[in-house]
């Protein structure tokens, strides 16, 4: 009876709650925003390892949302601009990070193996690809689209978020002459200067995020 | 080979029917179509790109939302010839999990208006080409896609024929924006956290329910849920800013789709009128404030100390008159700092805030007694600080201006005008910049009638003359203090009960007793036992723990205490409801209570059409009260919204200031209005 009765409590308890929580739960504005601390995370990459975005403070940290299967990302991909900008950050110190928000069964979720072999093929430098299929880190930062791109500066604050360019296309001819708005923003924060266009509107396809 | 091409068009062309050739891509077709079965030379001519989509798969709007791309076209065309941009018609909203997008699905078509030349050579057909380049997806992937297409135009005379194509170009037709009807008046706020779009003058069906697409990408959240809110004479539309930028949009310009038409829309944010309104509200609700029982006699014999001074000392009065303006500032901001801080801490609160505890109600009624006491010459304690008496013409006392601009703030607080709620209730929900921008306009008009008679010699020289009448006027203006003291009590008696009341009139007792003392007592003494008076009063004071609320005073009315849930329950069995939000220390509140609503012939209707009178008593902090209050568009109390009994009808808000007739003739309308 007493165990009951507790149990009514402890529902009432949590349907207060429901009702308290707004129904706001990705909510844009409780997502990461730039200009203030980026939330840490802890998530497993295809090396089993895992790792905390709090794990790079000190250095400058670009986050790159990806699904292999999308044009988008193809589009980087296949014309070699998205490993020159992984090679160019990492060369001068800075962590990129791939995310895979993909939930398992949708486009764009890999076993490890399978990824390591893609980045084989693609000569993709990435410091690690982390495996989010349940989303949470991308549910984290607001990741829209892939590919969605994040720069965190050495203190952890976000200063960059948004689309990788100002061409929203899948068209592969048209990285050539783009301005690149990630690579602006590493060069500025490295300069110690503030980012000129700090948020965009990302492009790409719709990060698969399950049900 | 030829042949069969050769007897297929032969085929197409008897049926009236312009050439094209489908492209089939994955999980859609894609197709050159013509309105009509031949052009006209000199006349435009409406083509478009078709797509027929796979259930589950579709093609983007101009702005595509969250993911994706619109398509384009590219044309190559026989000379003379130009083509218009894509004519897009509104687009739906398609939810993709988190996330959502515009575009289409089915069988969509994109006008797009072709220019034909007058000049045209004696020729039976003319080819259109064009570069279609799309994306196509679905909730799980998106093909990119692009194709050549062309389209073969007979040319004809005047009234050519339909196409198969005739009916969803009609259909797309109706579906592309117009400019917004005349009579309509839109208006738009945007702050980092809400962007709220109004339109009024609205004829015509709200069903189905207004819905805006931004032409930007960085304009809104896509994905979240569009709040609709019927007004009398329209809607509101509240929606979400982008949440890349803090900087709040300039215009919002889009689609807005209602009652199954589109509208292009380009509204600058803030118009003039709608964004300097609170300022200016804000300013006469200041300037009222000094006609107010608690803060006139203040001021009044602080102004009439100033007349008659020494035309040397003109200088220094003026200087005077900024000092008091500082302290008013100073105090509003103080005010205004602490409860946007509380309030981005979370806190539902509105002004009045402050009143809502005891502990400041009983403070203020000691402090009232305190000033009653210095205008009728108990004691001279406090007196300069009030800046009463010449203190002023012997130079110094620059302290004593900034304390009466303090003390003008501090005593004004109980008397919020009708007009601050509007004001403030606006402030509290702007950026911060904005929000003090208002308590500052409500600052300088509570100050501006004294700086206005210490900067302006000839107002001042109009004032009576100081004598001995001014003493006489002293000492009965300390009546309407003592008047506020004892509603003060009686507000502290509904807030913490008699044990409060036994406190507040101790502590007010110690005050009398330590004036008295010292006033009969000169020099440092003097005001040694005014101070241990003063902190044995808030010793007193301080052991006022709120306790149980006392229900505050119902009338011949069954009032029901209001909760929403109760409201909605009540509309459902179709009756009307009468909300009262109201507070014991709002004296608007209780004149309106007395006056108008516990009136026979007010009981007596409402009773008659069974009217369910509800009060939302907000004498102690209330977060439903006051979200309540806040999807009405206020912050304090009073409030008073009739509900008809019909879901579908918009909530009816009564004004601040109630009478019996306007209750009445609100009531007749509801019955009125009623179907018998």
């Amino acid at each position: 009876m007493k165990s009951v009765s507790k149990s009514i409590l402890t529902a009432a308890v949590l349907a207060a709650g429901t009702i308290a929580g707004t129904p706001r739960a990705m909510s844009a504005t409780e997502v990461a925003r730039v200009g203030e601390p980026a939330p840490d995370f802890a998530v497993v990459d295809t090396k089993g390892a895992t790792r905390h975005l709090s794990d790079f403070k000190g250095k400058l940290v670009v986050l790159e949302w990806h699904n292999q299967g999308c044009p988008f990302v193809k589009k980087h991909y296949g014309s070699g601009n998205m490993q020159r900008l992984q090679k160019e950050v990492t060369a001068q110190g800075g962590v990129w990070l791939t995310v895979i928000s993909s939930a398992p069964g949708k486009q764009g979720f890999v076993t490890p193996t399978e990824e390591d072999a893609y980045l084989a093929a693609e000569k993709a430098v990435p410091t690690a690809v982390l495996l989010d299929s349940d989303g949470e880190v991308g549910r984290l930062f607001g990741a829209k689209t892939t590919p969605h791109m994040y720069l965190v500066d050495a203190k952890g604050v976000l200063v960059y978020a948004g689309a990788i360019d100002d061409r929203p296309s899948p068209d592969a001819a048209d990285v050539e002459g783009a301005k690149n708005y990630v690579l602006a923003a590493y060069q500025e924060t490295t300069a110690g200067k503030p980012v000129t266009v700090a948020a965009t509107a990302p492009y790409g396809c719709s990060v698969k995020y399950g049900d | 080979m030829p042949r069969v091409l050769l007897a297929l068009l032969g085929l197409v062309l008897a049926s009236g029917r312009a050439l094209s050739a489908p492209v089939v891509a994955p999980h859609v077709q894609v197709e050159l179509v013509a309105e009509r079965a031949s052009i006209q030379p000199g006349h435009d001519a409406g083509v478009g790109l078709r797509f027929a989509l796979e259930p589950g798969w579709h093609v983007y709007w101009r702005n595509p939302g969250d993911s994706g791309e619109a398509p384009s076209v590219a044309w190559t065309l026989p000379p003379g010839f130009s083509a218009g941009p894509i004519e897009w018609p509104s687009p739906e909203r398609i939810p993709l999990g988190p996330l959502t997008n515009f575009g289409y699905e089915g069988v969509a078509l994109l006008p797009v208006t072709l220019r034909v030349p007058a000049d045209l050579p004696n020729v039976a057909t003319v080819d259109v080409h064009a570069k279609a380049t799309w994306l196509v997806c679905n909730r799980d992937e998106c093909i990119p896609g692009s194709a050549p297409l062309s389209l073969r135009l007979p040319v004809g005379g005047a009234a050519p024929g339909p196409t198969d194509a005739t009916p969803l170009f009609e259909a797309t037709r109706a579906r592309l924006p117009t400019a917004v009807p005349s009579g309509w008046q839109l208006s738009a706020d945007a702050s980092p956290e809400a962007i709220t779009l109004v339109a009024r003058g609205v004829a015509g069906g709200l069903d189905p329910r207004p819905l805006f697409f931004p032409f930007a990408r960085e304009a809104i959240e896509h994905a979240e849920p569009q709040q609709v809110t019927l007004t009398q004479d329209g809607f509101r539309l509240d929606l979400t800013p982008w949440s890349g930028t803090r900087s709040p949009l300039q215009a919002i310009a889009g689609v807005l789709t209602v009652g199954g038409h589109a509208y292009t829309i380009d509204v600058a944010v803030g118009n003039a009128g709608l964004a300097l309104m609170p300022f200016v509200l804000a300013f006469v609700g200041g300037l009222l404030l000094n006609l107010m029982p608690c803060v006139f006699p203040v001021l009044a014999l602080k102004a009439l100390g100033l007349v008659g001074l020494a035309g040397e000392a003109q200088r220094e009065v003026r200087v005077h008159g900024i000092v008091y303006a500082l302290g008013v500032l100073v105090s509003f901001w103080a005010l205004a700092g602490v409860l946007l801080g509380v309030r981005a801490g979370g806190a539902q609160l509105g002004w009045g805030f402050q009143l809502q505890s005891p502990v400041v109600i009983a403070l203020l009624a000691t402090l009232f007694f305190w000033v009653a006491l210095t205008l009728l010459d108990v004691s001279p304690v406090g007196a300069s600080l009030m800046g009463f008496g010449n203190r002023l013409a012997a130079g110094g006392g620059y302290r004593a201006s900034f304390f009466t601009g303090v003390l003008a703030t501090v005593v004004a607080t109980p008397c919020t005008a009708p007009f601050m709620g509007t004001a403030l209730g606006y402030a509290l929900v702007q950026p911060p910049a904005v929000a003090l921008g208002v308590f500052t306009s409500l600052g300088l008009g509570l100050a501006l009638p004294y700086v206005a008679i210490t900067l302006v010699p000839a107002i001042g020289a109009r004032l009576p003359r100081p004598g001995a009448w001014t003493e006489t006027l002293k000492h009965a203006l300390a009546f309407p203090l003592l008047a506020t003291v004892v509603w003060l009590v009686w507000v502290v008696s509904l807030q913490a009960g008699p044990p409060g009341v036994l406190a507040v009139l101790s502590a007010i007792l110690l005050v009398g007793l330590g004036m008295w003392i010292a006033g009969r007592r000169t020099g440092g003494r003097s005001r040694l036992v005014a101070g241990a008076a003063a902190a044995g009063a808030l010793g007193i004071l301080a052991t006022i723990v709120p306790t149980a609320m006392v229900p505050s005073a119902g009338g011949a009315l069954a009032w029901e205490p209001y909760s929403a849930e109760r409201v909605g329950e009540h509309l459902r069995a179709g009756r009307p409801v009468f909300v009262d939000f109201t507070a014991a220390w709002c004296v608007t509140c209780q004149v309106n209570e007395r006056l108008a609503l516990a009136t026979p012939a007010v009981t007596a209707k409402m009773k008659a059409m069974g009217v369910v009178p509800m009060r939302a008593d907000w004498t102690r902090p209330d977060p439903d009260i006051a979200r309540a209050l806040q999807r009405f568009g206020r912050d304090g109390v009073p409030l008073y919204v009739l509900y008809t009994g019909r879901e579908k009808d918009p909530p009816r808000i009564l004004p601040q200031i109630l009478t019996t007739e306007t209750v009445l003739t609100e009531l007749d309308q509801l019955e009125g209005r009623s179907p018998t």
